[in-house]
């Protein structure tokens, strides 16, 4: 059961026609048909399946690797090792512009070579005729190890005599700091103390349709990939990899199965160029569940130590963190998803003095990347639960306690980012208790508890990134339109979106829209789909372009008219002059005249975020983000203090997201958002022990499905005063980010016990009952 | 092990239309083929390479064996599926127990495909639906060639993973007894979520005259290495007045009899643990309904 509402500030959908409304996306029906091709849909004639062979131990060294059987196998057609890869190790950028420093730049190791650093990390590749053969093959090759120490807990792999993960480098990643004011100051002005100590787990991503893509060499030479991904500029990297100019490489991407982060760094995209460069044949290559699970990127586990200080009546004088992300064995995104968390750590308060000190580090574990929220909702779980320790220290009540420290437009961050747009936690935390205040009884000897947690994310790159999206729109002869960016659509509506910005500004149904994306070679690059960014960012790029093709159609009526183009508005497929004269042109009418005078029926626009440079990391100052989405999370639940299970009730999410440019796309987005939080919250934990994942599938490793989703109140708030197209802000990444902490929070609620660790299992409920019974 | 996602090794496959047909398949590859009911767990074992059988004898094209039929009692077709099992009012009103079993299957695609053969003859020490119809005395019988036999379902496991069944015989059908008048059941089970197999799972049936246990049977799936029935937690009640103390007393001695293990669904401290929340409460809600 779903439920939702919308607070409208100044009336924002005056005058818009397709803007704001709940319309179906343009791919809904292909999609509930069964008739998208997803990467793995898609096959070629003679095309070949590629495997990969895994090291099977989290640290070992590769005394020797023997592929002379599996080279002889019949119907084998490619055997790649490290030796075989032109360039197999590069220092990346991860899709940078520039290089920024401060340790954001990793190693890219495309195979193993000599050592392997992870259980999974991918040693050799194989094509064969068929995929049994495939699988037959990686069974023939023999790989000769000799296990090596591991450093599986990041505390321990920052101590000096930890064995080195990476040869010639230390452990620790990065190291950095926000300071605002004197913390001991803050804590000497403190009535009220709390001090925790918070764990997150390791999590996957899960998302139905793993990795997966089809690689072939096209008429004219170039390595073209079709591939599920959040990021077709890899085709550079790609080049990279094969040394080839960058012009010889070509990435499409597909529609994505589910991306959440785990589709932003590189995954089949090499492997499937090296076969294919090397066959001279189609390949196609999906990972299996447990090889996804297994091998590929996981949210950042966090070690997190708070402590906050209040009066009593509950303003917040002071707050210390130290933060310790565990980045798994290579580098990839976990200096970014560290300085997420760094901005993020203290929340969207208002606290005089801050010291906050973060550290990733590498480990022998599976590496960690991006997840959606990078690094927000960790750090989330912990201020939030220190918010509601404060709240029962001093008898507050928890949403009074946030109430009075909630930040506002015109306030600063820790960093000195001064928060220059709307701030709407307010408004969503009084809607989430107003919806809270209709609570379900109790059933039986359950007992239930409320709680609410709230939250602030970026969305769109760090301002150093210099990030730029570019989009073009054309119309035709026949007054039909044509987008062409290079957006990812990995089911967030990212395509529909810019369908429904390109109608409103050219008065045309969304029917006579048409959009290709996600082509290197065709479609102009508009940046990763990851960041929450592609509304911000594309969307700004094709109002842009819209307009610029409106300018031209309207200035041209307006002389075929003797009209004052001002006066003039394009409307179903129309131009209409907006004081009833009743004089107007058909658009196609206008179009035509357009061609024969040679006039551009096109633009390609350039949108540019703001760009800031920063002088240096260790310490973080200033404007990192464009902008924050904040929203306040609710949740009700019941526990049965017998055997610790938790049932969740009602789940409520309320944001500010500045304009809904599809209400059905974004409650769509909170709501996913949620449910994938609740199972962060409640059942998902990737367990790795001493490097060995213990939970390889779905049997172990368990998600929420449609029988555990509660009831879910969505509740808009339209300030209209976001960053991107019409005032809208992003929620794709945001509606994860305060569930967790709202469920352990309820929790609290009901049984007087806190649970530090995620997830928030029976097992952990029923032993910190019995401790405190024991006390 | 990884699942390959494709059943990586070749065998052959061959669907028999009626019971002697797929016996005589079984006959002409001895010692090489297995049967295949709903496949739920037999093609996952296959992909994970665990099992490599060289013949598949499918069953799910013989009709014959779906039924459930009233006969003194209950006679159920061993490739009757979990699905069918819930929609029957009848089960839900008289097993009671069996009924939510069936109901706690996963999901329902797994329902729609699993048999209520396939899932004892797996012999998972979790399967779902072992603790109900042990508790209610059910009877498998098994064939093999034109030899059969009818055995206790009590007595037909041996083992994790193990049973009575060897691997040309086939499970054709469970028969349960009536129940006598005045009996309840309840089946309770916790997983981590609604699609999982179970940590724990209780089935009780209790007899009942009017304030007395008459009789009563309790048996625990995931909590050793085969269903497990509580013998000495049932004597506790059995010809008693049926009293709080005494189901708290019959409860604590079930904690007492099991021997879960720790593993990646929970850990043997909370399954000894909710073992005597979950008896408690099914004893109490079974005699409830017994009336």
């Amino acid at each position: 059961m779903t439920r939702g509402s919308v607070e409208n500030f100044e009336s924002p959908a005056k005058g818009l026609k397709i803007i704001g409304k709940p319309i179906p996306r343009h791919d809904a029906w292909e999609k509930a048909l069964g008739l998208t091709a997803y990467a793995a849909d898609f096959s070629l004639p003679g095309m070949l399946h590629g495997k990969v062979l895994r090291s099977q131990y989290p640290s070992a060294k590769i005394l020797s690797i023997d592929t002379s059987k599996a080279d002889r196998l019949s119907g084998v057609r490619a055997v790649i090792t490290a030796k075989d890869v032109p360039r197999n190790e590069s220092v990346t950028r991860f899709g940078q512009t520039h290089t920024v420093g401060g340790g954001f730049e990793g190693l890219y190791r495309v195979l193993a070579d000599k050592k392997v650093h992870y259980l999974g990390e991918a040693v050799a590749l194989v094509a064969a005729e068929t995929e049994e053969i495939a699988k037959k093959t990686l069974e023939l090759i023999q790989v000769e190890y000799e296990p090596l120490p591991g450093v599986f807990d990041p505390i321990e792999a920052m101590k000096p005599d930890a064995p080195p993960v990476q040869e010639g480098r230390p452990n620790i990643i990065t190291h950095y700091e926000v300071v605002k004011g004197d913390v001991e100051q803050g804590f000497a002005d403190a009535e009220v103390i709390v001090e925790n100590t918070y764990r997150v787990p390791f999590v996957d991503h899960a998302y139905l349709e793993p990795e997966s893509g089809v690689g072939w060499i096209d008429e004219s030479g170039v390595i073209t990939i079709r591939v599920s991904t959040q990021v077709i500029e890899h085709f550079r990297g790609v080049a990279d990899v094969l040394n080839l100019p960058h012009n010889r490489v070509r990435v499409m991407g597909t529609y994505v199965g589910g991306g959440f982060g785990g589709k932003e760094d590189i995954t089949v995209e090499a492997f499937l160029a090296l076969l294919t460069f090397k066959t001279g044949r189609p390949v196609k290559l999906t990972y299996t569940r447990e090889e996804s699970i297994l091998s590929h990127s996981k949210r950042h586990p966090y070690v997190m130590s708070y402590k906050t200080g209040a009066k009593k009546d509950g303003r917040l004088t002071a707050l210390k963190a130290q933060l310790v992300s565990d980045a798994g064995a290579y580098v990839y995104l976990s200096p970014w998803v560290l300085l997420y968390s760094m901005v993020d750590a203290a929340g969207p308060y208002r606290i005089p003095h801050v010291k906050v000190d973060g550290y990733t580090v590498l480990t022998n574990n599976t590496f960690t990347s991006a997840n959606r929220g990078f690094g927000a909702p960790q750090v989330c779980f912990a201020y939030e639960s220190q918010m509601d320790e404060l709240a029962a220290q001093t008898g507050l009540a928890p949403h009074h306690v946030r109430m009075i420290n909630y930040l506002e437009k015109g306030e600063a961050l820790a960093t000195g980012q001064v928060l220059d747009h709307h701030v709407g936690l307010k408004e969503a935390t009084e809607k989430v208790l107003d919806a809270l205040r209709e609570g379900s009884p109790a059933a039986g000897k359950m007992k239930t508890g409320k709680g609410i947690a709230s939250g602030m994310t970026s969305y769109g790159r760090m301002v150093f990134l210099h990030d730029t999206s570019r989009s073009h729109v054309s119309i035709e002869m026949d007054g039909s339109v044509t987008i062409r960016a290079g957006v990812q659509d990995i089911g967030g509506g990212q395509a529909s979106s810019l369908c429904q910005i390109t109608a409103e500004v050219l008065g045309v149904p969304l029917e006579d829209i048409k959009i290709y994306i996600a082509d290197t070679a065709l479609t102009p690059l508009a940046g990763t789909t990851t960041a929450t960014r592609q509304l911000y960012m594309s969307g700004n790029a094709t109002l842009i372009a819209a307009r610029e093709v409106r300018k031209v159609l309207i200035k041209k009526a307006g002389e075929i008219l003797g009209i004052d183009p001002v006066k003039l508005d394009l409307a179903d497929r129309e131009v209409i002059d907006k004081e009833g004269t009743g004089k107007g042109l058909s658009l196609k009418e206008v179009v035509r005249a357009c061609a024969s005078d040679g006039l551009p029926l096109y633009h390609v626009a350039l949108f540019k975020a703001p760009f800031r440079n920063v002088a240096q990391f260790e310490r973080i100052e200033g404007q990192v983000f464009p902008d924050f989405t904040f929203g306040t999370h609710g949740a009700q639940v019941a526990i049965d203090e017998e055997t610790g299970q938790i049932h969740v009730l009602k789940l409520i999410s309320s944001f500010d997201v500045g304009r809904a440019i599809n209400r059905l796309s974004v409650e769509g987005q909170i709501e996913g958002g949620a449910i994938y939080a609740m199972g962060y919250a409640l059942t998902e934990e990737v367990v790795l022990d001493k490097g060995v994942t213990r939970t390889p599938s779905f049997s172990e490793y368990l998600l929420p499905t449609s029988m555990d989703v509660p009831e879910l109140t969505t509740l808009l708030i339209e300030s209209g005063d976001g960053v991107g197209p019409f005032g809208a802000k992003g929620v794709g990444e945001p509606s994860v980010c305060s569930v967790a902490p709202a469920i352990a929070n309820a929790v609290y609620d009901a049984i007087g016990v806190r649970i530090y660790d995620l997830p928030l299992t029976p097992e952990k409920i029923v032993k910190a009952l019995k401790k405190v019974k024991d006390r | 092990m990884v699942n390959s996602h494709i059943l990586p090794h070749e065998f052959e496959f061959v669907e028999p239309h009626t019971l002697e047909e797929a016996l005589t398949c079984m006959a002409a590859y001895p010692g090489k083929a297995q049967f295949m009911a709903g496949g739920t767990d037999l093609l996952v074992q296959m992909k994970m390479g665990r099992v490599r059988p060289e013949v598949i004898v499918g069953l799910s094209k013989i009709p014959a064996l779906r039924y459930l039929i009233l006969d003194q009692g209950l006679r159920i077709g061993a490739l009757t599926t979990f699905r069918q099992i819930e929609r029957s009012e009848l089960i839900q009103r008289r097993y009671t127990a069996l009924y939510e079993a069936a109901m706690a299957v996963t999901s329902i695609q797994i329902k729609t495909m699993g048999t209520l053969g396939g899932n004892l003859c797996h012999g998972s020490p979790a399967a779902d639906s072992a603790p109900p119809l042990i508790a209610f005395g059910a009877e498998v019988k098994m064939i093999n060639g034109d030899r059969e036999r009818v055995v206790p379902l009590e007595t037909f496991f041996a083992g994790a993973g193990q049973t009575l069944l060897t691997q040309e015989e086939l499970m054709v059908e469970i028969r349960v007894p009536e129940p006598r008048a005045n009996t309840g059941s309840a089946f309770m089970k916790l997983g981590r979520v609604s699609a999982d197999l179970a940590k724990v799972s209780v089935a009780v049936v209790i007899e009942r005259e009017q304030d007395i246990c008459r009789d009563c049977k309790i048996v625990l799936g995931a909590v050793a290495e085969m269903p497990l029935r509580t013998k000495e937690a049932e004597l506790i009640l059995r010809g008693k007045i049926f009293k709080e103390d005494l189901v708290e007393e019959a409860s604590l001695r079930v904690s007492e009899e099991v021997r879960p293990i720790d593993d990646s669904r929970s850990t043997s401290w909370y399954r000894k643990e909710v073992s005597r929340i979950l008896v408690r409460d099914a004893l109490n809600l079974a005699w409830e309904r017994a009336v």
